[in-house]
């Protein structure tokens, strides 16, 4: 209940105070991977700054840890272990994993509330007062983040990309505390010129068309497969409803097609078959 | 490649349940349409089921939903707002066919005349049915983060599982056991309107058949749904897959169907043939709802 006041408080006040404050247009994070160094300075800033409650977390092999985005934690780290071939050497790689806000989300086209919309200035936002809990955006979600608390709040949880802190003229609670420099916030096409740069210098880059574009772009020097990233098409979702629904008439109509070729086969043999039938009659 | 299992018994039953109502309401359609009063008990039970089946099933669909909409029941209908999701078109859909599902059940029992506005309604209602059948296989092919459902033939795969389950229902609901009952509303079974339906059935199950190894043939393509095809075909699920869903809902009712009723026809004992007519369409019934839960299961690992 604290939380939930807090928050709204909290949006009210930055959207009472912004507005003037902020440009309105397209906004990223870039994240280099190449400087991260796993502190995980930004799971704390993040915690801190939405009021989240610490979760009881597990000794498991991977060093990930909480292992997944939660209810209660937006984003986590993810730890990744290379190895370069021989025994037992390697290297590690850590990939900030969050909500990436796509340009043209899933989460808010399958949503039957429009509960989940995206925002002018990049931000995937949910309000809660229109959402019934149906759980489709967790099905349906490409990278898998919005989460459904069961527990305390009834509420689909996620990152919010700091939406009021952005309104108020502010980076992102996890850009603000990023001791590397790994995360910066700028413009979307600011971002996506720098990753270009990244890219033609042979590093890879992720986020720039997959599922028609994300608000998070990363740039890293092992391929995002090793680091366990899904591999999408660059098709929006709107895109993908309409080839998703022409496949399927297609299916419809070659399947219908068949089946009306078989009983036309059918029909026209037993047709025949009597023919004959009636002639071994008439020579009988 | 999710961790949560968010949508389980309470979605695949409804999805069960929505391609059952549907079917029926097929099944009670064209028997009408095509039979031209020949299978009145299959047309009248059909439209009698339909609704009552789709009525529960959103029950459970309400039942399911995260946020309890008690305090203000006018809340759900935010669940029209967004017209390209699927549950928002599945949703008219549904409410459309349980109208006139109704319409036609009051109908029946109204004794109706064989009118342009008969025909009429339920072309209409025929439209709306096969759109919930094939609503509920689209609401998973659009989940994009769920890999296993990506698939153009699965809504067609359910569409076809609805109407031979409703197919099933409605001739068990005109057997010996259906008169038992519901002594008001059967017919006296008759024996070759029932084989009709049984032939019509076994077709129903072979193309369900052709579109299961299609579904699998298109998921196999996709490299991100290797894992949960594994689970489906050897892994922990695969006895419910082979075991119910292929072998006790599609492959047994198909021959059993098939050489069984050869066998008694030769020692012409109708009673039996009867028997194992009903207990096909009793195990495709059971076919049909561990199709969906498997689906929807797997795709969500």
């Amino acid at each position: 209940m604290y939380m939930r006041i807090s928050q709204k408080l909290r949006f009210a006040y930055a959207k009472w105070r912004g507005g003037d404050k902020m440009v309105r247009i397209p906004y990223a994070v870039l994240v280099d991977l190449r400087k991260c160094m796993g502190c995980r300075s930004c799971q704390v800033a993040c915690k801190r700054w939405m009021d989240l409650p610490a979760e009881k977390t597990e000794l498991n092999p991977e060093w990930t840890n909480p292992t997944d985005v939660g209810p209660n934690t937006y984003t986590v780290v993810k730890f990744v272990f290379k190895e370069n071939g021989k025994k037992d050497t390697g290297i590690w790689r850590f990939a900030k994993w969050q909500c990436m806000h796509c340009v043209d989300p899933t989460c808010a086209g399958v949503c039957p509330t429009t509960a989940l919309y995206k925002t002018e200035e990049g931000p995937v936002l949910y309000d809660e007062d229109k959402c019934i809990g149906c759980r489709y955006c967790v099905t349906a979600c490409p990278f898998n983040i919005p989460k459904f608390d069961w527990e305390k709040r009834k509420v689909i949880q996620k990152c919010t990309f700091c939406a009021d802190r952005l309104a108020d003229g502010k980076k992102p609670a996890c850009v603000e505390t990023c001791p590397t420099g790994a995360l910066s916030f700028t413009s979307r096409d600011e971002a996506i010129s720098k990753a270009n740069e990244a890219a033609s210098k042979g590093a890879y880059i992720y986020g720039k068309d997959e599922v028609g574009g994300l608000s998070w772009i990363y740039i890293s020097d092992v391929p995002f497969r090793d680091l366990g990233f899904p591999e999408y098409g660059s098709e929006p979702f709107s895109l993908f409803w309409r080839n998703e629904i022409s496949k399927f008439a297609a299916v419809g109509a070659i399947f219908s097609l068949v089946l009306a070729g078989l009983w036309l086969y059918k029909k026209r043999r037993t047709s025949l078959e009597k023919e004959e039938n009636s002639k071994k009659e008439v020579i009988k | 490649m999710s961790q949560t299992i968010e949508w389980s018994w309470y979605i695949a039953t409804y999805l069960f349940l929505g391609g059952l109502g549907a079917g029926t309401f097929i099944t009670s359609a064209v028997a009408d349409i095509k039979g031209k009063g020949k299978y009145e008990a299959f047309s009248r039970f059909g439209a009698h089921l339909s609704w009552p089946i789709l009525i529960v099933g959103t029950i459970l669909l309400l039942f399911d939903l995260g946020r309890p909409e008690l305090g203000d029941p006018l809340h759900i209908l935010n669940v029209f707002n967004n017209p390209i999701s699927m549950i928002t078109i599945g949703t008219i859909l549904l409410v459309g066919l349980i109208f006139i599902s109704m319409l036609t059940s009051f109908l029946w029992l109204a004794r109706w005349e064989r009118t342009w506005l008969r025909l009429v309604i339920y072309l209409v209602g025929l439209v709306l049915a096969i759109g919930v059948a094939v609503y509920t296989g689209l609401l998973l092919t659009l989940a994009r983060g769920s890999p296993f459902w990506g698939s153009p033939v699965l809504p067609w795969l359910f569409m076809v599982s609805g109407a031979s389950t409703g197919l099933a229902l409605v001739g068990l609901a005109n057997s010996p056991l259906g008169m038992r009952l519901f002594p008001r509303f059967s017919i006296k079974p008759e024996i070759e309107a029932l084989g009709t339906i049984k032939k019509v059935d076994d077709v129903l199950i072979t193309a369900e058949l052709i579109l299961m190894a299609l579904y699998l043939g298109t998921i196999s393509f996709i490299e991100m749904a290797r894992g949960e095809m594994i689970y489906l075909l050897v892994g922990q699920l695969s006895p419910i897959f082979w075991g119910v869903v292929i072998a006790i809902g599609l492959l047994i009712p198909l021959l059993l169907g098939k050489y069984g009723i050869q066998y008694f026809n030769r020692t012409n004992s109708t009673e039996k043939i009867l028997l194992i007519v009903m207990i096909t369409f009793f195990l495709v019934l059971i076919g049909g709802f561990f199709l969906r839960y498997v689906i929807v299961v797997v795709g969500q690992l």
